[in-house]
Order: C-alpha cells, then structure tokens, then sequence
C-alpha cells in the first residue's frame, strides 16, 4: 500500500502527535489524562499516557518496524503504523507482551473480508469480539475460564480495550462522528476471550486453515453475549437445546446471511465429546433447531417493509421466504458452517453464551507472530 | 465521501450531499483527507423513503449547481 510519507505521521488525531516526554511527575500524568480527555482521545476512560519509553517498549515487543503499515483505518482514514497501535496499546494498558496479539487483531479487523467501514458506521449495537486461541492463550494470561466476558484479566480488557481505541483514535469512531451505533453496546470498551484450551475438539482456528499449534486471533462483529440458564440435572443434550432456543429469534441473519457464535462451556464439550459428539454435530443440532417461523419472518417483512412497498421503493426480500405453507421454520444461519463453537467459560459449569452477529461481517482469523 | 474523493482524483467535480446528522463524520473525513474545501450541501435528517428524498433533492438543487461551480 502507497501512502503518503506525511500521512503515516498521524497517529492519533490527524496531526503528528510526538510521543511524550516528561510526563514523570503524579501531576504530570494526571494533567495528561485530562488533556487527552479534553481532546477526545479516549474511550471514555482514562487511559495511560504513552510515554516514549512505554511505546518504544511495546513496539519491540511487536518484533516490526515502527513504521510497518497495517493498514488504514475507516472512516477517517487514519493510517494504523506499528507505532499508532502502540500508542493505542499503551494508552489501554497492555504489556507489551500482549502486543503480537493485539497486532494480530488489527491485522484481522482491517482485512477486506471483515469490514471494518460497516461495523463503524453500523446503527447496530455490535463490537469487535477478539477470540484468542492456541499457545498463546496461557503464555500471555488471556482468560479463557470463569468470568470469561467480565472484569478481572489484565489481558482481556487491554487488548481489546487496545483494538477499540485503534478504531476510536486512528479510525475516528467516536459516538455520532465515525460510529453511528445507536445505542452503543458495554462490548465497546473491550470484548476480548480466550477459548479453546480445554476444548476436546481442535481449536476455531483450524477452521479457518491454521494448524491446531498456531496461536490465532478471530475477529467477529458481534452484539454483546446473551447468556443462557444452566443444564442442571439435565442432559449436556438439553444444554444444547436451551442454547438453541436462545438463538431462536429474527435478526437480519435470516435475510442477509451470516454467521453466530456460541460459547460452551468446558464442562458441556467434555460431556458431549464422551458421549461421542463431535462438533460438526453439535453445529447441526443448533442449525435444525435455532429457527423461527416462517410466518413470523413474514409479519416483520410486512411491519417492516410495508412502506417502501406502498410508496414503490425497492427493497430486498429473498425468495425463499415467501410462501404460505403451514409449518415451516427458518434457519437463524444459513448453514452449520457459519456456527462458530467455541469452548470457554468456568469449567464447573453447565452454561452456554450466544453471541448475535451482524451478518454483513465476516468473521477473519490472523497469525499471532511472536518476535 | 470516499466517492467523491474518487470523482475529484480523476478530475471531475464533485458534491457531497449530506443529511444534517452526517455533518460530523463527513467533517471529520474532509479533514482527515485534506479535503476542507470540498463542497457539502445538507438537507434534513432521514432522507426517507423516494417521494421524501425527491422532494428534499428539489430544495437543494440551486445549491449543488452553485457548488459544482
């Protein structure tokens, strides 16, 4: 990619921003983290101040060139350097081991395929959700167990706090300028899990062409994770159905494609895998049963569309929902591929997450490259 | 916007018509592109369904000919 010399200075705002100096004083930090606040360079949040020494140590830790492009960030076009992720690393407080991995994430969330522009500009309440997977789960400390989506891990919130400031700082998507979500979602300010480390199948990524010893970051667009009650006494067969059901609503997956992620937990996989699942099966069983009448697909078409009809706009309506046969149920996704299963959540449990998508999205796996 | 960034690289003159709630964003792109002198024309926010949008296209089009201008 050819960018202008002058364009890959800027880092944060659109103008060179030097890294800083100086800032070795309480006060100093303090009055930098209101200057930043002052002129919208965070999440909300205060962030760390990225002080030369800081983000000269998390661009080593990256094993690039500071001045490596990843790409360009929409919609403002802001160019995501080596150096402009660090900034945005430090700023969120990671380690500089997490970098590699938060490197991987922007790599992921800038590929064509994922759309970066879309989930921008999305009315959507959807976020980046960062799936890490393979070695470097446990090497750097992601959280993959209890309190998977919560509070708690250093590295869940930096990194993905570290992605969602690219897209707010370099990107410009801050609320009613570059992000047009209407009402936003807590999974803005970080929505980072690790998975597959106590998983009886291969790990997400091998679906997507990496070998099960890679370390891989998934990027999926994704409402924030609904979670579902507990099997009980019941079968790890009932905890699929109650995971199904929870899929079971209209969404623009029906109409426009897609794909949906759900979280099982260790307990559940283990289960299943002893009583011979694998999980191609247990993708066909939530693709037979999370589904919704057709006839109530067809009242959101007529509440919905029922305008641009009367005043003969166009619209886009697939043909294989029209129809009047009693009976028939629609899939939520349009194949068992586009389920993503991933293991992770507390152990002792019996309890399941779906992650609704936004189907214009898909989801891209990247190589975590360590130095 | 990155539209009629395109039209503008190629030569050919180019306006941006915007509804006021995209004043920002399309703002804030003209200066990240270095493009403050590209022209924006604003009409009122939702565009609407045809009939609406043609008739807020009416109001504006002295505008978007004095623009291209």
């Amino acid at each position: 990619m050819e960018i202008p010399r002058e364009r890959t200075r800027d880092m944060v705002t659109g103008q060179a921003t030097p890294k800083l100096t100086g800032v070795d004083t309480v006060q100093g930090a303090i009055d930098t983290i209101e200057e930043y606040f002052a002129r919208g360079w965070t999440d909300g949040l205060p962030i760390v101040p990225p002080t030369a020494a800081l983000v000269d140590c998390m661009m080593t830790a990256s094993g690039r060139d500071p001045m490596d492009v990843v790409g360009v960030v929409p919609p403002r076009h802001g160019v995501a350097t080596i150096e402009a992720i660090a900034i945005n690393a430090v700023m969120a407080g990671c380690r500089p081991e997490y970098m590699p991995v938060v490197v991987a994430a922007v790599e992921a969330l800038l590929d064509e395929q994922f759309d970066v522009q879309g989930l921008q500009a999305t009315s959507d309440p959807a976020a980046p959700l960062v799936i890490v997977s393979g070695p470097v789960v446990q090497q750097v400390g992601i959280n993959h167990g209890i309190g998977l989506f919560g509070h708690g891990s250093r590295a869940n919130a930096t990194i993905g706090r570290a992605v969602r400031l690219v897209m707010v700082n370099v990107g410009g998507g801050h609320p009613d300028v570059g992000d047009k979500s209407t009402l936003g979602s807590p999974s803005k300010y970080s929505y980072c899990i690790g998975v597959d480390v106590d998983s009886p199948w291969t790990p997400v990524h091998t679906e997507f062409g990496f070998n099960p010893d890679d370390s891989c970051v998934t990027v999926y667009a994704a409402d924030a994770p609904r979670g579902n009650n507990p099997a009980g006494s019941g079968s790890m067969e009932f905890a699929l159905w109650i995971l199904a059901d929870s899929m079971s609503n209209l969404n623009h997956n029906i109409l426009h494609g897609g794909h949906a992620v759900v979280v099982i937990s260790p307990l559940i996989a283990q289960r299943l895998s002893e009583e011979g699942w694998t999980k191609t099966e247990v993708k066909f069983y939530l693709y037979e049963r999370a589904r919704v009448p057709l006839r109530r697909v067809q009242r959101y078409k007529q509440r919905r569309y029922g305008r641009n009809q009367a005043a003969g706009d166009p619209y886009y309506w697939p043909r294989w929902l029209e129809g009047e046969e009693p009976g028939v149920m629609v899939p939520v996704v349009r194949s068992p591929d586009n389920i993503l299963v991933l293991v992770a959540g507390d152990p002792a449990r019996s309890r399941s997450a779906y992650c609704p998508a936004r189907p214009y999205n898909r989801p891209v796996t990247k190589k975590v490259v360590m130095p | 916007m990155l539209d009629a960034i395109a039209f503008e690289e190629t030569g050919k003159p180019a306006v941006v018509v915007a509804t006021t709630n995209f004043v920002p964003l399309a703002t804030a792109i003209k200066q990240s592109m270095h493009l403050e002198g590209l022209p924006l024309v604003v009409v009122p926010h939702p565009l609407g369904d045809r009939i609406a949008a043609r008739e807020k296209a009416t109001l504006v089009a002295a505008d978007i000919v004095n623009a291209v201008l």
